[in-house]
């Protein structure tokens, strides 16, 4: 009896049926199906919005213990909470405040875009030095065919004067093999999607439980 | 012997052993106090003494009633030293609240019925003389000995009256007493007056006469100790015998250490005797010769007593009664505890002729007062039984009584409660710590060579010394040829990217060609490209497209660049462009590039973000008001772009196109979706050179794009670094050295 309350009936009522119901409403698009399915898909969206919360309260309890404790970067943690703070500031302010706007567009101009766009920059850096010293680490068949690679895709993405076939052949190389293996990839995640679904809809995974 | 009670209601028979009547149920024996049992429960004397008045029983020498208690006073042990001493004071105390003779009350009828020669026994004036002071005449003692009736008794009753009067009776020292004692008995009525009823039942007149108990003065003190011997218990009828009140009064409180009591004190003392009698019975009173007035046992008299008394104890008074190897022979000590005259009276009955209900009632007067527990040996050898061998286990859980509430061994503490009380030692105490909780069976133990030999990998395991912790390895410092290499990489991208773009006209050549080249006709990145230039070109001023805004700030600069030259043909196209997004950051992202692209508010709307992933999107798809004609999705990640594609597909088919703008990393995740089989993108921009190609398409005489050759020029400076980095350590270095 208590496996059952415990186990089948929250499963039954709160995966297996929810998930007939909207693989069925797109299946069978009858509009009592239709609108269960986007009720459904509503309430899930509403439930996630409050993943974001939880991630809020979580970021505030970790690096609020960090700085009571004076654990090693504390200081970071509390520049961080300080930013979290001053980013909090423009969106909570009445839209009639004079520069409200103009503050919310600086943060996000002279702060956000910079650092994020310098963070992608060091990638680039990154990938520019391990390739370099790549033969370093490993000298084998597969690491020359690798570079190979990439610098027939670096030279062939752009349309350079004088190395249009390299382009053909970056061409080639993106829309057959490398398609193939996307391909590939894309049609193995659909599957282990589709079991996944399965196997939650079966009760035979639990996800929404700790058991 | 008498078979049968009469009942006093009914006069029906009833068995000796019955207390109440069996037909009204009217109580057979008197009911006795518990505290006056004593007194009462002392048999009729052995000599069956004729009935008299209590004054005569005053008047009963003391010695005579010392005579009898010696042989039980010697028999006695200290243990009823306490009981009379006990008695002796309780009595005391009756006796000053009650002295005064008890005058004597006529009997009912029904007791007269009962009681043999009731009537004759009212003492006449002349008997309430002291028998000292008014002899009787010698004729009338004879003829209250003649047997003058024996010839009208019955037969029954015959065989019940004692002995003729001389034989049994008669002691020898009878003789040494003065004649004048014996007119002293009350002379017999004459048989002209008692009524023909009375006579049925009334015992023979000569048993009265024998005991004519000598008086005080008159009786010395010599002759005491040849008292007739008390009649066998048997002679006397049962019925006599359960009604009679006892002739013994009280015992008389007397030190035993006195050589004699005080004569005085007895007229006080048998008072007390008369007291305690019921009146009903009082009239049918025993002989007082019986009554064994509780004279101090002389030292004299109780070491000349022979110990023929000692059988007539019954056996339980053995119990009682201490060791006699304890008292060997020896002379009682003075202080030995006067007897109870219950017990000595009980005593001398026989056992198998008490009934039951006195039986009880000699238990309850028995029984000691004192807690004193016989030890086992003294009442195993009293009662003449063989000491048994206790083995020594059982002599250590022996009960010990002085140890009661106490500790045996000052250690082992005596149980004051349950089935233990009284045991000491028994249960060992133990420190509740020490007691496991849980008592498992200790099982033999079956040890296989598996066993073992796990066993021994076990041990052998434990015996090694714990691994030291591997310390942590120093943090090997970056070395001068890692350092130039990584200043090398570093100046080479920003000196090729930053001077292409710094001085774009300043003699650096065109790296790029334009995208409508001949050469790019034939590409698939070009025919997607141009696919989705089409698809835009096609929109109109009514038309609606909804542009996914996936992607932040760290993909913003180059996405951006893809998405500005779709915007603004869509904006060029007359479009309202919907916004939405399901990252956080995407609504701050399309507005700055709307704004940058100087795009109006009219032209496009923010519908916010949009939580949930796939179920975002598909809720986003399904709940929106207008459907789209165009979605654009701008992402450099390949989740969003297969959300959007997914979703859309599923809700719309192929009603609504959609195109993607995608960093040139994600082109090869879009390319299976922008396949001619599938068609579930109609075109995507790609990177960059898409972005350069898509502007050169909307604007033929624009050539290469300054940023598109500052790419270029990163994308040549890499190659050269790998180049550099491959030949560097293939051919200047060792195999393996890096390692």
């Amino acid at each position: 009896m208590s496996k059952l309350v415990k186990r089948w009936i929250p499963g039954l009522l709160f995966a297996t049926l929810p998930g007939l119901v909207v693989l069925f409403g797109y299946l069978f698009p009858s509009p009592l199906l239709v609108y269960w399915r986007d009720a459904l898909v509503e309430w899930a969206v509403i439930v996630a919005a409050f993943a974001f919360l939880l991630g809020l309260f979580n970021i505030l309890r970790v690096h609020g213990e960090r700085i009571g404790h004076r654990r090693k970067g504390w200081l970071y943690s509390l520049v961080l909470l300080l930013a979290m703070i001053l980013a909090w500031i423009p969106p909570i302010l009445p839209a009639n405040v004079p520069g409200q706007d103009m503050l919310d567009r600086a943060v996000f101009d002279y702060v956000i875009s910079p650092v994020g766009a310098a963070l992608a920059a060091l990638v680039v850096f990154t990938l520019a030095l391990a390739a370099f010293r790549l033969l370093r680490v490993r000298r084998s068949a597969g690491a020359m065919f690798f570079l190979l690679i990439v610098v027939v895709a670096l030279l062939g993405s752009t349309p350079l004067t004088g190395l249009e076939r390299l382009a053909d052949i970056r061409d080639w190389i993106v829309s057959v093999p490398g398609m193939a293996g996307m391909r590939g990839l894309l049609l193995g995640v659909a599957l282990g999607t589709v079991v996944t679904a399965l196997r939650v809809l079966v009760l035979s995974d639990r996800p929404h439980s700790e058991s | 012997m008498h078979t049968a009670l009469r009942c006093p209601m009914c006069g029906t028979m009833n068995p000796v052993t019955n207390v109440q009547c069996d037909q009204c149920q009217a109580r057979l024996i008197p009911m006795v106090a518990p505290g006056y049992a004593e007194p009462e429960q002392v048999p009729i004397s052995e000599s069956y003494p004729p009935l008299t008045s209590p004054e005569e029983q005053i008047e009963q020498p003391v010695e005579s009633v010392t005579a009898e208690i010696e042989p039980t006073d010697r028999e006695a042990g200290d243990w009823l030293a306490q009981l009379r001493a006990a008695a002796e004071e309780e009595e005391i105390q009756e006796t000053e609240t009650m002295g005064e003779p008890i005058e004597p009350v006529e009997l009912p009828t029904w007791l007269r019925s009962m009681g043999p020669l009731g009537v004759e026994a009212r003492p006449t004036p002349a008997q309430e003389q002291p028998f000292a002071e008014a002899p009787a005449e010698g004729e009338e003692a004879e003829r209250f000995q003649e047997p003058a009736l024996a010839e009208e008794l019955p037969d029954w009753l015959r065989k019940f009256a004692p002995p003729a009067a001389p034989p049994a009776p008669t002691p020898p020292t009878v003789e040494a007493v003065p004649e004048e004692a014996l007119p002293t008995l009350p002379p017999p009525a004459p048989a002209e007056e008692i009524p023909d009823w009375l006579r049925e039942i009334a015992p023979p007149p000569a048993a009265p006469p024998t005991p004519t108990p000598p008086t005080a003065e008159a009786a010395p003190e010599e002759a005491l100790p040849t008292l007739p011997p008390p009649v066998p218990a048997e002679e006397i009828p049962d019925w006599l015998r359960e009604i009679a009140p006892p002739p013994a009064a009280p015992p008389t409180p007397t030190p035993p250490t006195a050589e004699a009591a005080p004569e005085e004190a007895l007229p006080a003392v048998l008072p007390l005797v008369a007291a305690e009698i019921p009146d009903w019975l009082r009239g049918i009173a025993p002989p007082p010769a019986a009554a064994p007035e509780a004279a101090p046992p002389t030292a004299e008299a109780l070491a000349g007593r022979p110990p023929s008394a000692a059988p007539e104890v019954p056996e339980w008074l053995h119990e009682f009664a201490p060791a006699e190897e304890e008292a060997p022979g020896e002379a009682p000590p003075e202080t030995a505890p006067p007897v109870p005259l219950a017990v000595q009276a009980l005593a001398e009955v026989e056992a198998p002729q008490i009934p039951g209900w006195l039986a009880e009632l000699r238990a309850e007067t028995a029984r000691p007062p004192a807690p004193t527990v016989p030890t086992f040996e003294e009442t195993g050898e009293a009662e003449g039984l063989a000491r048994a061998e206790i083995p020594d286990w059982l002599k250590v859980m022996r009960p010990r009584p002085e140890a009661a509430g106490t500790t045996i061994k000052g250690e082992e503490p005596v149980e004051t409660e349950g089935p233990l009380e009284g045991l000491g030692g028994v249960l060992t105490p133990t420190s509740a710590i020490q007691a496991p909780a849980i008592h498992e069976t200790l099982r033999t133990p079956e040890l296989s060579q598996v066993s073992l030999s796990r066993a021994q990998l076990l041990q052998s395991l434990l015996a090694q010394p714990a691994e030291a912790l591997q310390p942590e390895a120093p943090r090997r410092g970056i070395g001068t040829g890692e350092r130039l290499q990584r200043w090398l990489v570093a100046i080479v991208l920003l000196i090729a990217v930053g001077s292409t773009l710094l001085a774009p006209g300043g003699g650096i050549p065109t790296l790029t060609t334009p995208a409508q080249s001949p050469v790019a006709d034939g590409r698939m990145d070009f025919q997607r490209l141009t696919r989705a230039y089409d698809l835009v070109q096609g929109m109109h001023a009514e038309s609606t497209v909804l542009v996914a805004f996936e992607y932040g700030p760290p993909e913003a600069d180059e996405l951006n660049l893809v998405a500005e030259p779709i915007l603004r043909h869509l904006l060029a196209q007359g479009a309202h462009i919907s916004i939405s997004s399901t990252r956080p950051e995407g609504q701050a992202i399309a507005a700055r590039l709307l704004r940058d692209i100087s795009a109006s508010e009219e032209q496009y709307t923010s519908l916010g973000y949009r939580p949930g992933d796939a179920a975002g999107v598909s809720q986003f798809l399904s709940t929106a008001g207008t459907r789209p004609a165009l979605i654009l999705i701008l992402t450099a990640q390949p989740g969003p772009l297969r959300w959007w594609i997914e979703q859309t597909r599923a809700l719309y088919g192929d009603a609504l196109p959609v195109v993607a703008g995608v960093s040139a990393a994600l082109e090869p995740a879009a390319s299976p979706y922008l396949d001619a089989s599938a068609k579930q993108l109609v075109g995507a921009v790609s990177g960059l050179s898409g972005a350069a190609a898509y502007e050169t398409l909307r604007n033929p005489a624009q050539q290469a794009n300054p940023r598109l050759n500052a790419l270029a020029a990163g994308h040549v400076a890499i190659v050269g670094l790998i180049i550099l980095g491959a030949v560097f350590y293939v051919l200047g270095s060792p195999r393996g050295k890096g390692k």
